[in-house]
Parts: C-alpha cells; structure tokens; sequence
C-alpha cells in the first residue's frame, strides 16, 4: 500500500506514540500537573484510536460517542484533580509529589 | 496524484507534527509553563487530526473543551500554585532513564501489535456531518450513559468545590 | 424518536427502579443541603439510609422481573446483577450509620458528604450490571472520582488531603490506561457490547498477541481498584488519610463492584471452548491468575505484620482478602465464582464489623496506632469481645464465617488443580494471624490507660447484629451458600443458551 497518503496505520502510531509519552510524564514527573497532563495525553491518545477506527474500521459512529464521553471524564477529572491541588497546595506549598509524603510504609 | 490529495496528506502530516513534537516537550520539558503551552499545541493537533478523519463534532469539541476548558484549568492550577519552578529532575533522572528506556521498549511492541494485526479495515468511511447523527444517538442508543454522566457531572461539581474552597465559618 | 426507541427506553425504566431511587435520594440531599441552614450528619443520614433501604426494597423487587438486558443493552439485570445490588445497598446503608457516629466528620458538611457517597453507590451499581465497554468505563469513573473526594474530604487534615492526591493520580492514571485498552478491542471487534464481543472473538480470527495486550491493560484498570499486586499502592496512604468511616467503604464497596465487572467481564467474553481462557491465546491465563492471587495475599498479610496503625494494617489485611478472592477467579468455573460471592458476603460482615468497633472507639483514643489498643480488654470489654471475634474470623478461624468463607474458596482451588495456591493460602491465613492475633493480644493480654472508654447503645446494636451475622453465616451457612450458587449459576446459564 502507499505509506505517504495518510492511513489507518498512522493514526494507531500517532496514539501509540502519545500512549508511550504520557505514560513516560506519569511514571518520570515529579509535578503532580505535570502527571496530570501525561494522562491527558493518554486519554487523547485513545481518542484517536478511536476516531481512526471509527473510519476505518466500523464506518459507524459508536467510537465518535465514547470519544464525547472521554472529553467529558476528562474534564471532570483535571477539574477533579486540580480541586485537590489547591487543597494540597494550601497545606504543603508545593505540589511535587515526592514533598507531599507525610505517610510511609 | 491530484492536487487536493497532496494538500490533503501533506496537511496531515503538519497536523500529526504538531500533535506529536510538543508531546516530546510536555513530558521533557523542566518548564512547567513551557509544557503546559505545549500541551495546547498537542490538543490542537488532535484535533486537526479528527477533522481529518471527519470527525467534525469532536473535533469543535474538543477544541471548545480541552483546549477551552482543560487546558485553561491546568493553567489557573499552574499560576496559583505558583512556588513551581519546574523541579528539577535531578533526583528524579535515576528513575528517568529506566523508564525512558522501558517506554521504548513499550512503544516497539506496541508498534509490533499495531502493524501484526487484521485490523479488517474496510477504508475509508462516508460520514456527512456527524453533529445530527451523534445527537441522535446519544438520545436514543447512548441515552443512559448520557443521563449517567449528568449525575457524574454534578457529583464531581459539588465535591471539587467543596474541596478547594476556603471553610465557611461554621454552623 | 421513533416508536421502537420509546418503547424501548419505555420497557427499561422498570428495570431500573433502584438506581432512579438512588438518584433521586441524591437530588434530595442535594436540595436539602441547599436549602437548610444547619446540617447534620444525623439529620441527612437518615435521608440517605433511608433512600438506600427504599433502594434495596426495589432491588429485592427486581427478582420478580424476568431478566432481560435494558437500555438498548447497556445493562442487564439478571441475579448476577441483583445480588450485587442488594450487598452495595446493605453495605453503603451500614457506612452511612458508621458516618453518623464518627467525629472527625463533624466540620464538614454532610449533605455534600451523603451526595457523594449516594453516587459511588450509583456507580457500583451500574458497574455490576453494565454490558457495554462505554458503560462499565463510565460506571468505574462514577465509583472512582466522588471517592477521590471523599477521601480528601477532611480538607483541613494533612493526611487526608494527601491521600487524595495520591488516590486521583493513580486512578486516573489506571482509567485512562484502560481506556486504551478498549479502544483496542473496538478497533479488533467493532463491538462494544459483551455478547458481541464473545461473537467476535470466538468467530474471527484474532490475533491472540493483541488480545493479550488489550486484555492486560483493561487488567491494569481493574487490578488498580481491586488493588491486587502489583497495583495495591495506592491502597495504605489512602486508607490511612481518609476518614475511617470512608476507609470502611473503600475496604468493601469499589473492591466487591470490580470483581462483579471482573467476572461478568471475563466469563462474558471468554468463556467459550473452555474453562481456561483458551480463547486468549496460548498464554496461560490460570497460571497468571494462580500467581497475582499468590503474591496479592502474600503482600498483603506479610507487610500488614509491620504495620503500627490500625488503618493501615485494615488496609493490607483487605489487599490480603482480595488476593483470596482471587483464587476463585483461576479457573472459569461456577463454583470459584460462587465461592468469591459467598466471601463477598461474609466479608462484608467482619471486614465491616472490625470498622465499626475501631470508629467507635476512634472518639476516645489519641491516635489510630495499635498501642492504643493495649488493655482494651477491661477498658471496654464488650467493643473488645466483638473486636476480637471480628479478628478471629478475618483470620479463618472456626466457628466463624471467615473460615466457611475460606473453606469455599479453597475447595474452588482445589477443584481447578491448583493444589500449590492452596498451600499458600493456608499458609498466608496462619500468618495473618501474627497481626490479627497481636491486636487480640494487645487487648487482653497488654496494659493500657485505665480509663473506661463508652461505647453508645446505637453503636452497641450494630456490632450485635453484625457479630451474630458472623457466627450465624459461620454455623448455619447453606442458605448463603445457596443464594451465591443462584447468583452465580445465572452467568452460566446464559453463556450456555447463547450457544445454541
């Protein structure tokens, strides 16, 4: 097949490749919003895949309405999360996680 | 090839550029506002990449709300909390590189699956406008997730503003 | 909105009576928060327990019903479905009672509290009845962000507040990573139902490599709520920093709402050809369960030993129970689900019961370290017998329930072959009670302060009713026992019928 004109395939790599980055900002960063942003990538990452698939594969828009909701969740869920930020914030005056460790074990 | 096919791919391949290269800086970059403007331009990409694949109505919606929305509310987050210099990865490179390395090694395999795979792709679909069509489904189809997320919604509402807001004084 | 669709949604509506009563109980408290000056944790308690009692009504209303999927067949109500229902009502009515009584919650207010905790429950409803992909991930969300608030509810306490942090982080993380997943298994099926999706697998062929991938990353999701090894961290910090009475409901709810998506998931899908996942590739996905189950009980009893708070110590003790409940799930066998649904039950009671007595006594005790726990005995003799009996049976010790609730499951390990995870299990109950048996020796056999710590009636009736529910489920068992093996059967019988 062509690999210039735009594909299936290059879509997944695309998803795939920003599935890998925000799993990499999660696991390596140490700012709690920096964490946050690598799950936006990975909840972007699977939107795509499921777009392409829509398109390509099922020519139906099931994956369109899972994609609403993924934009939704995540809404909620930086809104969430960035609640408890200002929460920790107030507490500890700083939000890099390795700081805002008072249970051990 | 065409003329509009050339446009057409060499517009993809702009799109899927600025989806990925700030994707390198969101989780690089020591400068948590740098990553931050970064990560706009990444949310813009996916979103050119959706309207590649006519996806007309997540495209403006994504737009309206990750860009509009999420993104503006990270930055609010990064602004007030503002003692974030962009901590420096120092203690956090022993662990960098592992996981750098681990990334990679997933992201081979993934690439391994993606293209082993049938995908049982029966090329590309003939959406008109999507916006009528999801409507509709999310009224008729989709419609308990639809009214199941207006409770989440406003679950998540109260709770986060009772979280982040200074005490009242009491009762 | 063509006729067919109303008549559908029309038809559906009965179906989901309990749910719409659990709504509505949350619109209540809502309006009530909103338009009273003074709330009171007792006052919208009872408003909430109420709702939930009106909630398990229906639900117990629903066995009349034939069972059918609903909703365009985004959930289905069958006794599976119904059995889960009417232990998260029970169980979210006794967690309302426990925040009645707890102190650490008085400053904050309690209609926001009771609306979040309504909608958990909500969640895990829905997560135990839903058949689409879109559905169960949209339920896990609704069980998973009001419970990042709830547990950072005390929001002027260092601890709580911290624990949320670290809750949020890694449930998002673990819901997005699962969402990847399915999107996968959208792309590979273009279904998103489980009936299609067991169509799909069993009739294309499927590359068996990506479907281990797929599978694993939903595994990811579940795993993180269930906390099984190696997705247990979060469990401690976030068990010791959220109020006790919100630790009791993580300790049971979410866990029991991820094994009935766990198992609805898996035998709906997978079970074809076969009780052994052979569908799955050729990995040898009993094994791998055998073994997440192994070192989940193993972490869980082994580190608890070293715990000095009492919360956390619970914490572990309940990594250590799910890794128990796991040994059911090796084999796609009727009778290692109805083993996990029997435990399910008995869990509830102890794990519940031990709680209860710890809030009780919380209001009189400086801290939540085990110290504080030293010569309990004669301080309040009656918490401290309840306690103990609580322990015993976490442990599996006979009469108690805990040890039919063991028995069951090992004879479902037994029963797949997997003579090694029972020795490890047998073992891991004898280590578990170093730390069970050292709070019971704490109490009894230690000095502690001399003053007598009250318990108050209400708090003294509960612990009663649950003791008995321990020794009655630990003597008299076979009606429970029956009632799981119903509520297990009906997944079997559908599978069956679907293939002819």
């Amino acid at each position: 097949m062509n690999w210039v004109e735009p594909g299936l395939y290059h879509y997944l790599v695309i998803a795939a490749l920003l599935f890998c980055l925000g799993l990499l900002a999660v696991l390596s960063r140490r700012n709690g919003i920096a964490v946050l942003m690598g799950i936006e990538l990975i909840l972007n990452a699977a939107n795509i895949n499921f777009v392409a698939f829509s398109y390509y594969v099922t020519h139906e828009l099931g994956g369109h309405v899972f994609v609403v909701f993924v934009i939704l969740l995540a809404a909620i869920e930086a809104a969430v999360a960035l609640a408890i930020v200002f929460a920790i914030y107030r507490h500890f005056h700083s939000v890099e996680v390795p700081n805002v460790n008072v249970m051990k074990g | 090839m065409k003329f509009i096919d050339v446009l057409r791919t060499v517009g993809f391949y702009l799109f899927a550029l600025m989806t990925v290269v700030p994707a390198f800086i969101v989780v690089l970059s020591r400068n948590i506002q740098r990553s931050v403007f970064a990560l706009l331009f990444t949310l813009f990409g996916v979103a050119g990449l959706f309207l590649f694949l006519h996806a007309d109505f997540l495209a403006a919606t994504q737009v309206l709300i990750y860009v509009g929305g999420v993104l503006v509310l990270l930055l609010f987050g990064i602004m007030l909390t503002q003692k974030m210099v962009g901590g420096d990865l120092r203690s956090g490179k022993i662990q960098f590189i592992p996981t750098l390395v681990a990334m990679v090694i997933l992201f081979s395999f993934l690439l391994f699956l993606i293209f082993q795979t049938p995908w049982h792709s029966k090329g590309p679909a003939d959406f008109d406008q999507t916006t009528t069509a999801i409507g509709t489904l999310l009224m008729t189809q989709w419609v308990l997730p639809f009214e199941i997320a207006s409770i989440l919604l406003l679950a998540a509402l109260i709770g986060a503003v009772s979280i982040a807001r200074t005490r009242r004084t009491s009762e | 909105m063509t006729p067919e669709i109303i008549h559908q949604i029309k038809i559906s509506i009965p179906y989901f009576v309990p749910e719409l009563m659990l709504s509505a109980t949350f619109i209540l408290v809502l309006i009530g928060e909103v338009l009273t000056k003074r709330s009171t944790y007792t006052g919208f308690g009872i408003i909430t327990a109420g709702g939930l009692i009106a909630t398990l009504f229906l639900s117990v209303q629903m066995y009349k019903l034939p069972e059918t999927s609903i909703f365009f067949r985004m959930m289905v109500v069958d006794q599976f479905a119904i059995f889960f229902k009417i232990i998260f009502a029970i169980s979210a009515v006794l967690i309302v009672l426990f925040s009645m009584g707890s102190r650490e919650l008085r400053k904050y207010s309690a209609g926001e509290y009771y609306c979040l905790l309504l909608a958990v429950v909500l969640g895990m409803n829905l997560l135990a009845s839903s058949t689409n992909l879109l559905m169960i991930w949209l339920a896990l969300e609704l069980v998973s962000i009001p419970s990042y608030l709830l547990s950072g509810f005390l929001k002027d306490d260092k601890l709580s507040v911290e624990a949320s942090l670290k809750f949020v982080i890694y449930g998002s993380v673990s819901t997005a990573i699962m969402l990847f997943g399915l999107s996968y298994l959208y792309g590979m099926t273009g279904a998103y139902e489980i009936n299609d999706l067991r169509a799909a697998i069993s009739t294309t062929h499927m590359n068996s490599v990506v479907l281990l991938m797929t599978v694993s990353l939903i595994l990811v999701g579940v795993g993180y709520k269930i906390a099984a090894v190696p997705f247990h961290f979060w469990l401690p910090d976030v068990f010791q920093g959220s109020p006790t009475a919100i630790t009791a409901f993580f300790s049971y709810g979410p866990k029991a709402a991820g094994f009935a998506f766990l198992i609805r998931f898996f035998y709906g899908v997978f079970a074809q050809g076969g009780p052994d996942y052979h569908v799955v590739g050729t990995f040898h996905w009993p094994t791998l369960m055998a073994m997440i189950a192994a070192i989940t009980m193993t972490v869980g009893n082994v580190v608890a030993i070293w715990q000095t708070s009492m919360k956390r110590m619970l914490a572990y003790s309940s990594i250590a129970h799910v890794g128990y409940m796991m040994m059911g799930f090796v084999l796609l066998q009727q009778q290692g689900i109805q083993a996990i649904l029997f435990y399910l039950m008995v869990y509830m009671v102890m794990n519940l019961g031990a709680f209860l007595v710890v809030i009780a006594l919380s209001s009189h005790m400086d801290s939540d370290n085990l110290s504080q726990y030293r010569g309990l005995g004669s301080r309040s003799p009656f918490a401290a017998a309840i306690l103990a009996m609580f322990m015993l049976s976490l442990t599996g010790i006979p009469p108690f329930a805990g040890f039919i609730g063991k028995f069951y499951l090992f004879a479902a390990a037994i029963h797949a072959k997997f003579y090694w995870l029972v020795i490890v299990a047998v073992l891991n109950s004898v280590v578990s009670f170093v730390y069970y048996g050292g709070v019971v020796r704490r109490m009894y056999l230690e000095e502690g302060s001399r003053e007598a710590i009250p318990v108050p009636v209400l708090s003294r009736a509960l612990m009663i009713v649950l003791a008995v529910a321990v020794l009655v489920m630990g003597l008299y068992w076979s009606p429970f026992a029956d009632y799981s093996q119903r509520s297990a059967g009906i997944l079997f019988e559908n599978i069956s019928l679907a293939f002819r």
